[in-house]
């Protein structure tokens, strides 16, 4: 009997009671993380020097929304301003290099899935790689990087940035693990998949001593919403797609997972979240541009949860004058498969609520209670 | 013009396909656009259930080009004899016959596996092995069930194999399958071996190479050989052997490669 006949006999049975491949079997898959690194001193990475708090600087001609181009003495001052805060230093130097250091890797993760029309601006990764360089960083020691290439390539960061600071996809082929550490991954099976191992990205065991992490504000339609947490998790372990496959995710709890896995974890100290443009519908792409709004704001902190908290009401806020179903909606009715330009069409049940449990796993400070936001306008 | 391709020793043989020749598909991926499916994994024309099945049968296959090459290496592989059509001419084909030439003998080890399917005749546990193959899920066809395997299969079958399939994987437990592979969904492994050596035998069914196959064959085997068809020299990158396993990874894979590993 051919396979699909097979299939055929399958859906007219009505007594199946076997289960299914293609049924995400639970909202808490048996995660199994292995790894040899240790969890890095208490101040490193996730959440930080500064759990629970968060710099937010608004500049209303950041970004001049006629032509896309951002104000780059805007932009600067905003940084600035946002890092002095953040440490509380008066001299933004100061508040580099209190932390990197000369020798430090550091890899600037960015996020160019919305490209080449919402992404990490090279204006503003430019300047983070200057103030690197200016605090002793060799510029061949400062790695810009993304998962997939094709999307990077839009972007042509290496334009902004001096000689010798490596601009690199990870992916150099879709799907090859090459650039993966082996021995460093989550094995899980959330619907019968055969590969169950999502690897972390090579550079960030083996290279980097340090990770910047700079997300955008995003919709997006499995988990909700993206920004501090999905970038860093999803953009730094391969196989992670088949997480949403079908309308019920598992994103719920694979994001935060990813995101405490060691030395991720500890080795990004450093979150910049550019706000200059945004999606409030359909991303983490930009199918339409009628889904880009302009925040015209920075986030910066080294809680990743608190941060993606406050940017989780950017996008609501929209979606709601917009007349748009909240991120919250669960409703299987608003669920269908694919991309349509309704917004009050979801492709998969949201979960935004990665965001609580990744707090939960000791990752930052959910609780919109206990969040210290300090908000300028520049 | 037809070939044969002898089971152990590759050889061009002229002269008229065996009678009664069971035929085999060409193996390849088979790209199915206007084909609704339950799932998203590409489908694979695999002939490794099949040989697993009746590996005395002789097979007539038309494969022609480039995709010769790999219908050589995977009768190779099963050890069955195998009359390939449209072959001639095809240099892959000839490159594969030379590499295949080129291995060295590791003599008559025996398949390996964690489950045996007893054969019913049924064209459900026909499908159910192909399934079982696909996912190298490792099984051996036994008459009756064996108690030196993991896990015995009889019928009567689930109306769905694939869910069947998947239901034999979760009482097995992945820990405890002899073969994972990791990192792509078009790679069908075969294990032969006796306890102190191992050879592992990938054939990749796309038309192009994989670049990066995670390999976890399980027991501790810290010595290996690597062979890999139209990549002279390659080596296996991070490779790790374990008490309880051996890992390493397969940087490129065309059609086909071997692996040794011994105590």
């Amino acid at each position: 009997m051919h396979r699909r006949t097979f299939l055929a006999a399958a859906a007219a049975s009505p007594m199946l009671n076997l289960p299914l491949p293609g049924a995400p079997k639970s909202d808490m898959p048996e995660y199994r993380t292995v790894t040899k690194y240790p969890h890095g001193a208490a101040n490193m990475g996730m959440p930080g020097r500064y759990p629970g708090q968060v710099v937010r600087v608004r500049a209303e001609n950041s970004i001049d929304t006629l032509t896309e181009k951002l104000n780059v003495p805007v932009v600067d001052e905003m940084i600035a301003r946002g890092m002095r805060e953040l440490t509380g230093m008066k001299d933004a130097r100061d508040a580099w290099r209190s932390f990197f250091e000369p020798n430090d890797v550091v890899g600037i993760k960015t996020n160019c899935s919305g490209a080449p029309m919402v992404m990490s601006s090279p204006e503003v990764v430019a300047n983070v790689v200057h103030n690197l360089i200016a605090v002793g960083v060799k510029a061949t020691n400062i790695w810009i990087y993304e998962r997939f290439p094709d999307q990077m390539a839009t972007v042509k960061y290496e334009n902004y940035v001096p000689a010798g600071v490596h601009v690199d996809g990870v992916e150099k082929t879709r799907q090859s693990i090459l650039e993966y550490d082996p021995a460093t991954y989550v094995e899980v099976d959330f619907f019968g998949e055969d590969d169950t191992r999502s690897m972390l990205v090579r550079h960030v065991s083996e290279r980097f001593t340090k990770i910047i992490n700079v997300p955008n504000i995003k919709d997006h339609g499995a988990s909700g919403v993206t920004g501090c947490l999905k970038n860093i998790a999803y953009g730094n372990f391969s196989n992670v797609a088949r997480s949403h496959q079908f309308s019920k995710t598992n994103t719920l709890s694979f994001i935060g997972t990813l995101a405490s896995v060691e030395p991720l974890r500890t080795k990004t100290v450093l979150n910049i979240m550019d706000g200059m443009r945004g999606v409030w519908h359909g991303g983490p792409f930009l199918h339409d541009k009628r889904f880009r709004f302009y925040p015209k704001q920075m986030m910066f902190g080294t809680d990743p949860v608190s941060m993606d908290r406050l940017m989780m009401d950017v996008v609501e806020e929209r979606r709601k004058r917009e007349g748009a179903i909240s991120v919250w909606d669960r409703s299987q009715k608003n669920v269908t498969k694919g991309f349509t330009s309704d917004p009050n069409v979801n492709n998969f049940i949201r979960e935004p609520g990665h965001i609580e449990f990744a707090g939960a796993k000791g990752l930052g400070v959910y609780d919109i209670k206990q969040i210290q936001e300090k908000a300028f306008t520049v | 013009m037809l070939l044969l391709l002898a089971a152990s020793l590759p050889s061009l043989l002229n002269g008229a396909p065996p009678e009664g020749c069971t035929t085999a598909p060409a193996p390849k991926v088979n790209l199915r656009a206007n084909v609704a499916r339950a799932t998203t994994s590409p489908w694979v024309e695999s002939n490794a259930s099949r040989y697993t099945h009746k590996p005395a049968a002789k097979y007539c296959l038309d494969a022609p080009g480039k995709s010769s090459a790999l219908a050589a290496a995977e009768a190779f592989a099963f050890g069955v004899s195998a009359w390939i059509k449209s072959a001639e001419g095809s240099p892959e084909f000839s490159k594969m016959l030379e590499f295949l030439k080129s291995l060295p003998a590791v003599g008559d080890l025996p398949q390996m596996a964690n489950i045996g399917v007893v054969d019913d005749g049924s064209s459900q546990t026909a499908e159910l092995m192909n399934l079982l193959s696909r996912r190298n899920l490792l099984y051996r066809v036994v008459s009756t069930p064996d108690s030196h395997l993991d896990i015995n299969i009889s019928g009567p079958h689930a109306a769905d194999p694939s869910a069947e399939a998947y239901e034999i994987r979760q009482k097995l437990g992945d820990s405890k399958r002899l073969l994972r592979l990791y990192g792509s969904e078009v790679v069908v492994g075969r294990l032969v071996g006796d306890g102190k050596r191992i050879r592992l035998h990938l054939m990749n069914y796309s038309n192009r190479p994989v670049n990066g196959l995670r390999v976890r064959v399980l027991g501790n085997f810290p010595k290996s050989a690597f062979q890999a068809y139209g990549l002279s020299g390659a080596v296996l990158a991070d490779f790790s052997a374990t008490a309880e396993a051996t890992e390493f990874t397969v940087q490129s894979l065309n059609e086909y490669a071997v692996i040794d590993l011994t105590k």
